[in-house]
């Protein structure tokens, strides 16, 4: 980073840099003299990186105990970082201003690594993985930085390996995992009357059930076995249905038969004989209910009917448009829709609220519909502009219609004008400096449009 | 005087993606901050300090949330900003000549030349490219309640399957709100008004009081709100719920019936970025060359249901009073509604009427103009009081409790927004990632060096991984393309990272520089993802 661009930053900033690179009298210095000081300590950095990149560095030297591979490179990253080594000629970021991306060179660091297995002590999943070892824990508290004040700093006082360039390939635009490898069915309500579910299934999983089953998995189908477990414990249910699905389906959306339950859905096969056989068992999920509770607190019982009104003032009876009110029954309302279908359910009631969905005005969306209009239709259209320029000395004032015109250096100007149908005047008059001579141009246009 | 029969609190939900490339010199999706900071952020400003300077008694509530607290205070974005205002005004200038034959366009020219050179001055000579402070003095003096919302607009039912992830959002905000506003949020907006029976214990534990919900978040509660949507209700957990008011949000959201439909008011759709000739416009358009909105728009309404070149000249003195006039009618409208109310329910309503703060001035143009009003004289109503859900119960301390159901805002009035064909295959990969990350940071409670940069950047990508407007903006339809990138480079990111940690090889240059892209929360610490009870 540059001066320039250290001073697009606040003082406090600066000051905080200038802390993180231990200048003398920081704290008496202007917001200039900080960003030329600071540009200079980042300068001298940088040479420093180049000098070190030939040292070689013990690797154990700071360990207590049990050294590996990975806590020896952080040994070096530690002393790197000490040494706020840098290296300019890496700039990875465009245009970033405040978190300038300055490489610090830590070869050295990197061949002691690639010469070792990494240790595995921080690997996840291991009961291990998360102990670093006590001469990592000791070289962490010598590194650690300052969260709080990381976010301007970090950058410039951090180290990095010296590997493959980062291109823009290797932090953007990779694509996501088809699967996790391990066994998951989840359960998600999308509303009153829709549940989605998710999985992977891994072949572990499957074997499973297929031994299980042995025979009985010969033209098994393969069902969702939703239970209704509403005010159930653990793994009882009051009813269930089932939902056959596509065998190669790894989502699926569920339609439910009444609101306001609580479900828990089985993936499985059902075999020949009829049997279930179960490979997941899903979270337990409620629905809401989609009309006012029955439950009326003792006190206010007497209040019912004026409750009625004021549900439809607070805009209950939009609220439950085509759907139960209070009262209101939904008998025959609703045809059944297949519940074999991967494509999101169509909505079988509209809710007229304004609501974000259709209204927000999140940027990216266009929700008002103000004037919105499809343009399909064919259109054309035609303008004119009219571009006045001219040049005088560069010191002269010009006018054009009464108003002043900025010169550029060299004493030309443009302007630029719409043309409507009509008669445009456009004076123009120059003045000499000295205001001694001065000259005068008068063009007149005229624009007729014929449709 | 009379004392007031009820209460209004305007509530403005404040909130962009984090969206910041600094990678690339222009990034279209840079441009919504922009715009929004011209159109709305400086608008807002500008008309809570003239209400200040004339000691208007106004109160309004507005969740600032921390993607866009963190983009507003983010260095970069500042500097970018200012570059976009100043070829903004170089353009306005241009224009003012250009349009000095054309009378009916002359009018709109210099007031778009003006106010940018009063954006400019109020962003950089005023408040040193952080309005953060602006929001912040008008906290300070009283008049405006700050709330916060998810750390990256989470919606949460959707996360519900992680508990911890759903208390990570809430903590995570709690701590930013905290950083950039001085003092801890007395109240939250959730993502999208998205509630999960249950979670309101996590807003509690943050010290958390009050939130918001839909309508039908309170009218199908449990057991019947007595007062339906005009007092606040109070859940198990101790947290206050305020419902939307359907009326008041209609007149101004509605395109059909709302306000912002007025004929007087300014065309959203027709930009000068596509009506200028070519060349001229090139400089101001994206370096691309392909014609993008410019925010100077010289066109009216004028009519339903006509094509944008029929649209007729903008006058913004009409339109100006337009404004006034339907402050005057929403005040109006407010107070009958307020006294109905107070006949029917025998005690003060609070009419609780939230918006997008976008709506008002980016897409509204005028909208700050008719909120100014509108505070204005309502500060004078006897009839009514404008107060913050804060103010009222501290007012009000005691309310009916009642369980709010699973609800939203959004398009029929639950998840089906973000959860439908086009956005679902998200969640396996979000819920991947924050099991992992529970896992991890439950693993790690004393990471230091670089695994915990790399576990706090974890959390930071999981976190933009979560934000709402990806699945939002898949579901609208436009910009698809760039809600997927930022889904699956979020993702990727995080995965990239967790596997690095687990071959103990953390890739140092790599993670500076997604650090320094997604600098969201830096002061950010993983722990907040140890795993919870339950």
């Amino acid at each position: 980073m540059n001066k320039k661009e250290l001073l697009t930053e606040s003082k406090a900033e600066l000051i905080e840099r200038a802390r993180e690179l231990e200048l003398p009298g920081r704290s008496q210095m202007t917001k200039e003299e900080l960003a030329g000081e600071i540009a200079k300590a980042l300068t001298r950095a940088t040479s420093a990186a180049r000098t070190r990149r030939t040292r070689k560095v013990s690797a154990t030297a700071h360990h207590e105990s049990k050294p590996t591979a990975t806590s020896a490179r952080r040994s070096l990253e530690a002393r790197a970082r000490k040494g706020q080594a840098m290296e300019a000629e890496n700039e990875v970021e465009n245009g970033e201003m405040e978190l300038d991306l300055e490489q610090a060179d830590v070869e050295t660091a990197v061949e002691t690594k690639s010469k070792s297995q990494p240790a595995k002590a921080a690997s996840p999943s291991r009961a291990s993985r998360n102990k670093m070892p006590p001469g990592g824990e000791h070289l962490d508290q010598a590194v650690d930085l300052d969260d709080t004040s990381r976010s301007s700093t970090m950058l410039v006082k951090r180290p990095a390996a010296k590997r493959a360039p980062i291109t823009e390939d290797r932090l953007s635009g990779q694509e996501l995992p088809k699967q996790y490898g391990k066994d998951k069915f989840v359960l998600l309500t999308r509303d009153p009357r829709w549940l989605f579910a998710y999985w992977e299934i891994t072949p572990t999983a499957e074997e499973d059930v297929h031994r299980t089953a042995g025979t009985d998995i010969q033209g098994a189908v393969r069902v969702l076995r939703v239970y209704d477990c509403t005010g159930m414990e653990s793994s009882d249910a009051n009813t269930s249905f089932d939902v056959q699905i596509h065998p190669g389906a790894k989502s699926w959306y569920i339609h439910l038969p009444t609101e306001g339950r609580a479900w828990r859905v089985e993936l499985g096969y059902i075999g020949r004989s009829g049997r279930f056989y179960r490979i997941f068992r899903s979270n337990t999920v409620a629905t809401p209910r989609k009309s006012v509770s029955p439950v009326i607190a003792d006190e206010f019982r007497e209040l019912d009917t004026d409750f009625q009104e004021i549900f439809k003032l607070s805009g209950g009876d939009q609220v439950a448009k085509g759907l139960q009110g209070f009262g209101g029954s939904a008998a025959g309302r609703k045809k059944k829709r297949p519940e074999f279908e991967e494509a999101p359910p169509e909505w079988e009631y509209e809710f007229n609220l304004p609501t974000s969905g259709s209204l927000s005005s999140r940027m990216p969306s266009s929700p008002m519909g103000i004037g919105q209009k499809k343009v399909d239709d064919f259109f054309f259209w035609v303008n004119t502009e009219l571009i006045l320029y001219g040049g005088t000395q560069p010191d002269a004032t010009v006018t054009v219609q009464g108003k002043k015109v900025q010169l550029r250096p060299d004493g030309t100007f443009t302007l630029r004008y719409a043309l409507p149908d009509g008669t445009v005047d456009m004076p123009c008059v120059a003045v000499r400096a000295d205001g001694k001579q001065k000259r005068k141009a008068r063009p007149v246009v005229k624009r007729n449009t014929t449709y | 005087m009379r004392k007031p029969r009820g209460c209004v609190a305007i509530v403005l939900h404040a909130h962009l993606p984090f969206v910041r490339h600094p990678e690339h010199e222009e990034f279209l999706e840079e441009d919504w901050l922009y715009e929004a900071i011209t159109e709305t952020y400086i608008p807002l400003i500008h008309a809570f300090e003239a209400l200040m300077l004339d000691g208007v008694d106004f109160k309004i509530t507005m969740s600032i949330t921390p993607p866009l607290a963190n983009m507003l205070a983010d260095s970069l974005l500042q500097v970018r900003y200012q570059h976009h205002l100043e070829r903004l005004i170089e353009l306005a200038e241009k224009e003012t000549v250009r349009t000095r034959s054309t009378p009916e366009f002359a009018p709109a020219a210099e007031m778009y030349l003006r106010k940018f050179r009063q954006a400019h001055e109020t962003f950089v000579d005023r408040y040193h490219r952080n309005i953060l402070t602006a929001f912040k003095a008008v906290q300070d003096a009283g008049h405006l309640e700050i709330v916060t919302c998810g750390a990256t607009h989470g919606f949460l039912p959707l996360m519900d399957v992680n508990q911890t992830a759903v208390r990570a959002q809430v903590q995570v905000a709690s701590n930013s709100h905290l950083k950039h506003f001085g003092r801890r949020p007395r109240g939250i907006w959730l993502a999208e008004c998205g509630y999960w029976s249950g979670h309101d214990r996590y807003l509690k534990e943050a010290g958390i009081g009050f939130t918001f919900v839909d309508a039908h978040g309170i009218l199908y509660g449990t057991p019947r709100p007595r007062y339906g949507v005009f007092a606040p209700v109070i859940s198990r957990n101790g947290v206050a719920f305020f419902g939307r008011d359907i009326e008041s949000s209609k007149s101004v959201w509605s395109a059909e019936e709302g306000y912002p439909g007025d004929f007087n008011y300014r065309e959203f759709y027709r930009d000068l970025g596509f009506d200028a000739e070519y060349d001229y416009i090139k400089p101001y358009i994206h370096p691309m060359g392909f014609r993008t909105s410019t925010g100077i728009k010289y066109h009216r309404v004028t009519s339903k249901g006509i094509a944008l070149d029929e649209k007729q000249p903008y006058y913004p003195e009409a339109a100006a009073r337009k404004a006034e006039e339907h402050a005057g009618n929403f005040l109006f409208n407010r107070e009958k509604q307020v006294e109905y109310l107070h006949e029917k329910i025998k005690r003060p309503p609070i009419i609780l009427s939230p918006y997008d703060a976008e709506l008002y001035g980016h897409w509204w143009y005028e909208g700050p103009d008719f909120l100014h009003a509108f505070l204005r004289k309502a500060a004078d109503s006897s009839v009514l009081k404008l107060t913050t859900p804060a103010e009222y119960l501290e007012m009000f301390p005691e309310h009916q409790a009642v369980e709010p159901t699973f609800s939203s805002w959004g398009d029929a009035g639950y998840a089906g927004v973000w959860l439908d064909g086009c956005n679902d295959w998200i969640y396996r990969h979000l819920h991947e990632c924050a099991d992992r990350m529970v896992e991890l940071a439950t693993a790690n409670p004393h990471a230091g060096g670089d695994l915990r940069r790399a576990l706090n950047q974890m959390a930071r990508e999981l976190l933009l991984a979560q934000s709402s407007d990806w699945a939002f903006i898949m579901k609208t339809g436009t910009m698809v393309e760039y809600a997927v990138r930022r889904t699956r480079d979020h993702v990727t990111r995080f995965l990239k990272i967790d596997e690095d940690i687990s071959r103990g090889e953390i890739d140092n240059e790599w993670l500076s520089v997604v650090e320094s892209r997604d600098n969201i929360f830096p002061e950010i610490d993983y722990k907040v993802y140890t795993r919870i009870d339950g």
